[in-house]
């Protein structure tokens, strides 16, 4: 066993060669299972990319979702201040902001624009307002919202709450299986990916089926025969992303150019991710995709003709 | 132990396939260092499984064979790689690797041994002398004729040195001339000490180059001489 890892390190120069010159001396075979790879490779990025902009977009819808809690008009500073801690202490709640009523008159006027400035006058100011303090609830899973609604509406002085309600809710159901749907979808894409890419290679390795069978009349041990074929499929793999890369690399970008600030399909709701270290990460994934399913797909293959 | 003075030893042996078929019952035989043995029989006769047993394609169902002193029942797969660089094997449909080049062909059965680079070539050189391919070095086997096809492969089975030689067919998809010519090889071959058993049903070269003739028929030995023909039917 030990002589066998040794001669296989001291082999493996010998083992990347002999793998490159299977790969050219092959020719047909070799183009058709790095297309294969590389459609696969394509097809995988392009979804994955969706889902991840869909992940990202659902999240940023997510995360926008607060809860507005009113305090009584009539509540002393001393009992807002000491409602703080107590929100701060609910589960699921990541951040609670203090708005102040004069804070949430100024709100109120932004929010009505041209029209706010009714409101802008001094019988509104100090005790003429008709505002209570307020808190701003963040929740860290927008699937608690109700719940830490209900928990805060029978807080004392909490006048009202206001999430939104069951559209709210209703909202947070529908991304989040939109999410799991997609995720669903890329799992199942991948597995049907590597399905196929381990398959082309098995019939390259099955057309050449003699070849190992002489390989091993002449006296070479398994790992011998077994690591140059598992060369070949790393090096297919590999390969076979170099044009799924490029084309994310440029279709990222420009998608990244045309909806962000300035662009032609400028949106404020979806928001793309930075294109960099991100296409980096991504095109890193898809590489060692490629690698990976090149590498236990010959594995496999190879070793249905090992057995005696 | 009980082989170690013989090249080949069989003792008891029987081989009965999974699907029921009883190739081989209770053969008995033995061959020497340096011998050049003929295995003949009718097709279907078992002389195919008798020689599968030798390189380990297959296993006794029962009984002992040994080849160059090893136990060849007893060896685990694994190990069944390192077994046969003690053996080389020819077959009739040659068996090159097609894209790799004659030189290639050869240097393989030595590669594959961890012989240092150096040695492969002045040995691959030699081999091929040997066989009369010296300036067919770089040539594809597709671009060959049937004859130096097998040339190659003999080349390629004898390249690091083993003690024996198996032959089976070797001159089964050639025309009379050309099998002279291989036999003319597997001579020379056994001239320098290795021992040669060629399986055949080619009347001709057994008829022509004498040598002990073992006849297997429905699965046991029915006839063995040094005296040489082809004795049945």
């Amino acid at each position: 066993m030990i002589r066998e890892i040794i001669s296989c390190i001291r082999n493996l120069p010998r083992h990347v060669m002999t793998a490159v010159k299977n790969i050219w001396r092959n020719g047909v075979m070799s183009v058709s299972s790095i297309f294969a790879v590389t459609i696969t490779l394509i097809i995988i990025g392009v979804i994955g990319m969706m889902a991840v902009c869909i992940q990202d977009m659902t999240l940023q819808v997510e995360n926008s979702l607060t809860i507005h809690v009113k305090m009584e008009r009539e509540a002393t500073q001393e009992q807002v201040d000491a409602t703080l801690p107590l929100l701060q202490g609910l589960d699921h709640v990541a951040n609670v902001t203090y708005s102040s009523k004069e804070e949430e008159l100024q709100k109120l006027i932004d929010g009505f624009g041209e029209d706010g400035d009714i409101f802008d006058s001094p019988e509104y100011q100090g005790d003429g307002n008709p505002l209570g303090d307020a808190f701003i609830v963040e929740a860290d899973d927008a699937t608690y919202l109700d719940s830490i609604a209900a928990a805060i509406s029978n807080m004392d002085y909490v006048n009202k709450v206001n999430y939104g309600g069951d559209n709210t809710m209703e909202l947070v159901k529908n991304l989040e299986m939109v999410r799991n749907f997609g995720s669903i979808f890329i799992i199942g894409l991948t597995v049907i990916a590597l399905f196929m890419i381990a398959n082309t290679i098995k019939i390259t390795i099955t057309s050449r089926s003699t070849e190992i069978s002489i390989m091993r009349m002449v006296g070479a041990s398994n790992w011998y025969i077994r690591i140059p074929f598992m060369i070949e499929g790393m090096l297919i793999g590999l390969i076979g992303s170099i044009v799924p890369v490029i084309a994310l690399y440029f279709g990222y970008t420009t998608l990244y150019g045309m909806t962000t600030n300035g662009g032609s399909f400028a949106l404020n709701l979806l928001q793309l991710r930075e294109p960099f270290p991100y296409i980096w990460q991504f095109s890193g994934v898809l590489a060692l995709l490629g690698c990976s399913v090149g590498l236990v797909g010959s594995f496999m293959s190879v070793r249905k003709f090992l057995k005696f | 132990m009980d082989g170690d003075s013989l090249m080949i030893k069989l003792i008891g042996v029987t081989k009965i396939y999974k699907t029921g078929v009883r190739a081989l019952s209770d053969i008995n035989l033995t061959v020497d260092p340096g011998e050049f043995v003929y295995v003949i029989g009718p097709t279907g006769s078992g002389k195919s499984t008798f020689i599968k047993l030798l390189y380990r394609e297959e296993v006794a169902t029962s009984g002992k064979v040994f080849v160059a002193g090893i136990n060849v029942s007893k060896i685990k797969d694994r190990k069944v790689p390192y077994f046969r660089r003690n053996i080389g094997v020819v077959f009739q449909n040659f068996r090159l690797l097609p894209k790799k080049t004659v030189f290639e062909n050869v240097a393989f059965a030595l590669e594959v041994t961890d012989t240092p680079r150096k040695q492969i070539r002045g040995k691959v050189r030699k081999t091929l002398e040997l066989v009369g391919l010296s300036d067919k070095a770089n040539s594809f086997p597709h671009q060959l004729s049937g004859g130096q096809q097998q040339r190659v492969a003999i080349a390629r089975a004898i390249v690091n040195s083993p003690k024996v030689l198996i032959a089976d067919e070797p001159t089964g998809n050639l025309d009379p001339e050309t099998s002279t010519e291989i036999l003319n090889v597997l001579e020379r071959i056994n001239a320098e000490g290795t021992t040669v058993l060629v399986v055949t049903h080619d009347r001709y070269i057994v008829e022509k180059y004498k040598k002990r003739t073992i006849l297997i028929d429905n699965g046991c030995v029915t006839s063995d001489t040094s005296v040489g023909g082809y004795t049945y039917d």
